[in-house]
């Protein structure tokens, strides 16, 4: 199992939004500060604080907040 | 634009004078002297000198060429019969009428006659007359008549499916659940009578047939093995014995959709969709066709995906060429079968929830939501309704479309 607060925490820090902002929809549509530059930071985030390794497809297809932890716990099985 | 009709004519004077026959002698040397010396043509009976025939066809040169038919026509053929002379001095009408027209051959045939001021007769004659592009579209009245199109009597052709006296018969093929279901409850809710087509699942299909029964539709179950050839003539025998007809075919089973890594898959799998998509098709076609040829109406539909448009995704060789095969053939039928009343059309889905795609990680399916423009998995309600839409009596145009139901541009 992944640790949700502290994915939410690692979101709220890389886009710079209150943790209660984040929810499992939670997507470039609904957080404005989502943008392409600030995803490539989140999912190097993502990489260090979970110590796990994701490729290029998986980056592209973390969408929302629950892609992200699908893509996650696929990978921390791994 | 005025056309050229049958009767219609054109006519205008000219007065010969000595003058204009002096020039035409000099111009053709034609210096008989019936034409040019008046004491010669007294001594010959006549009063005064006679006019050359000719002058009366250059006068009709310049109408046809000028006037009627006018600019671009070109003179192919000419008869002519000089029945008394034109004496210099004399005026003369010159007549065409319309006798003859040909469309396809762009020529009009023109009687000709020509009276002197005392309304007597010389001459009479036939003209052919070609028609350039700018005149010949005066020609075609009967192909720009105006279509006098009675839309009051078309909207009565199209009942609504409601109203029907006699229901409109539709088989849905695997509509025991998922996409199928959503289709035969929408066919159902719209007025038709649904045979609900299973193969393995009676549980589930007697469900379906029971709750639409049970709010006032027209159900029975039906099984069939849509590969199997035996058990699609006994499943049509039972919808015929049944309702004496079946207008709308729908073809939604399918074996579960589970990828295979392309380097691995074996033409053996091709088979398990081919066998259902394709043959299962053909052979629907089969038995269903007769009746809706006898009653100058049918609706094929087809379930494609919307892996026919664009890349497909990995590992979905199999699925993706046996459906792109029902492809063909729909679009085959859809050529060929129109002129009896029988639209032939593919809906294509982009990836639905249903317990035929369970198999498909979930990771997939959420990529494939926020993916699409709206943010969400097509739901097999939303299919079903378009579905419907083409099985409708005034969908009679719509025909060898592939409809994508995909939220977004394909």
């Amino acid at each position: 199992m992944i640790d949700d607060f502290k994915l939410k925490e690692v979101i709220s820090n890389v886009l710079g939004i209150p943790t209660v902002e984040i929810n499992n929809d939670s997507s470039p549509d609904s957080i404005e500060k989502w943008d392409s530059l600030s995803h490539l930071k989140l999912v190097m985030a993502i990489e260090s604080e979970f110590n796990v390794e994701l490729s290029p497809e998986d980056s592209m297809d973390m969408l929302s907040v629950k892609l992200i932890r699908i893509i996650l716990q696929d990978a921390l099985k791994k | 634009m005025n056309l050229f009709n049958l009767g219609d004519s054109y006519s205008e004077k000219f007065v010969i004078t000595d003058d204009v026959v002096n020039k035409f002698a000099d111009f053709s040397k034609d210096f008989n002297p019936l034409h040019i010396d008046q004491d010669y043509a007294k001594s010959r009976g006549y009063s005064r000198q006679i006019s050359h025939g000719v002058i009366q066809l250059s006068y009709l040169s310049k109408i046809i060429g000028m006037d009627f038919p006018g600019p671009g026509a070109i003179w192919m053929n000419q008869t002519v019969d000089w029945l008394i002379p034109v004496l210099a001095g004399d005026t003369i009408e010159i007549i065409l009428t319309i006798k003859g027209k040909s469309f396809s051959a762009k020529i009009l045939t023109l009687s000709v006659e020509i009276f002197n001021q005392n309304k007597k007769k010389v001459m009479i004659g036939e003209s052919q007359v070609k028609l350039t592009e700018n005149l010949s579209s005066k020609l075609n009245d009967e192909i720009n008549k105006p279509i006098d199109f009675d839309l009051s009597q078309d909207s009565k052709k199209y009942l609504s499916d409601k109203h029907r006296s006699t229901k409109r018969v539709a088989l849905i093929t695997g509509s025991s659940r998922g996409i199928g279901e959503a289709i035969a409850r929408r066919l159902s809710s719209n007025g038709f009578s649904v045979a609900i087509n299973y193969r393995n699942d009676e549980k589930s299909a007697k469900k379906v047939v029971d709750s639409i029964n049970s709010v006032g539709g027209d159900a029975i179950l039906v099984q069939a093995d849509i590969t199997s050839p035996n058990e699609i003539a006994k499943m049509s025998k039972k919808i015929f014995s049944k309702w004496g007809r079946c207008d709308i075919v729908v073809h939604g089973a399918s074996p579960p959709i589970k990828p295979i890594k392309t380097e691995k898959v074996r033409y053996e799998d091709f088979d398990i969709y081919l066998n259902t998509y394709l043959k299962g098709s053909i052979l629907l076609v089969e038995n269903f066709s007769k009746s809706m040829i006898e009653n100058k109406f049918g609706r094929f539909v087809f379930l494609g995906t919307s892996y026919l448009f664009g890349t497909p995704p990995k590992g979905m060789a199999a699925y993706v060429s046996a459906k792109e095969a029902l492809w063909g053939y729909t679009k085959s039928l859809a050529a060929d079968m129109a002129h009896y009343g029988i639209t032939t059309n593919m809906v294509s889905p982009s990836l639905t929830i249903t317990e035929l795609t369970s198999e498909i990680p979930a990771r997939v399916k959420e990529v494939e939501a926020m993916k699409s423009p709206i943010r969400k998995l097509v739901t097999a309600e939303d299919t079903a309704y378009h579905v419907a839409h083409l099985c409708a009596d005034h969908s009679g145009y719509l025909n060898g479309i592939n409809l994508p139901i995909t939220s977004s541009p394909v």
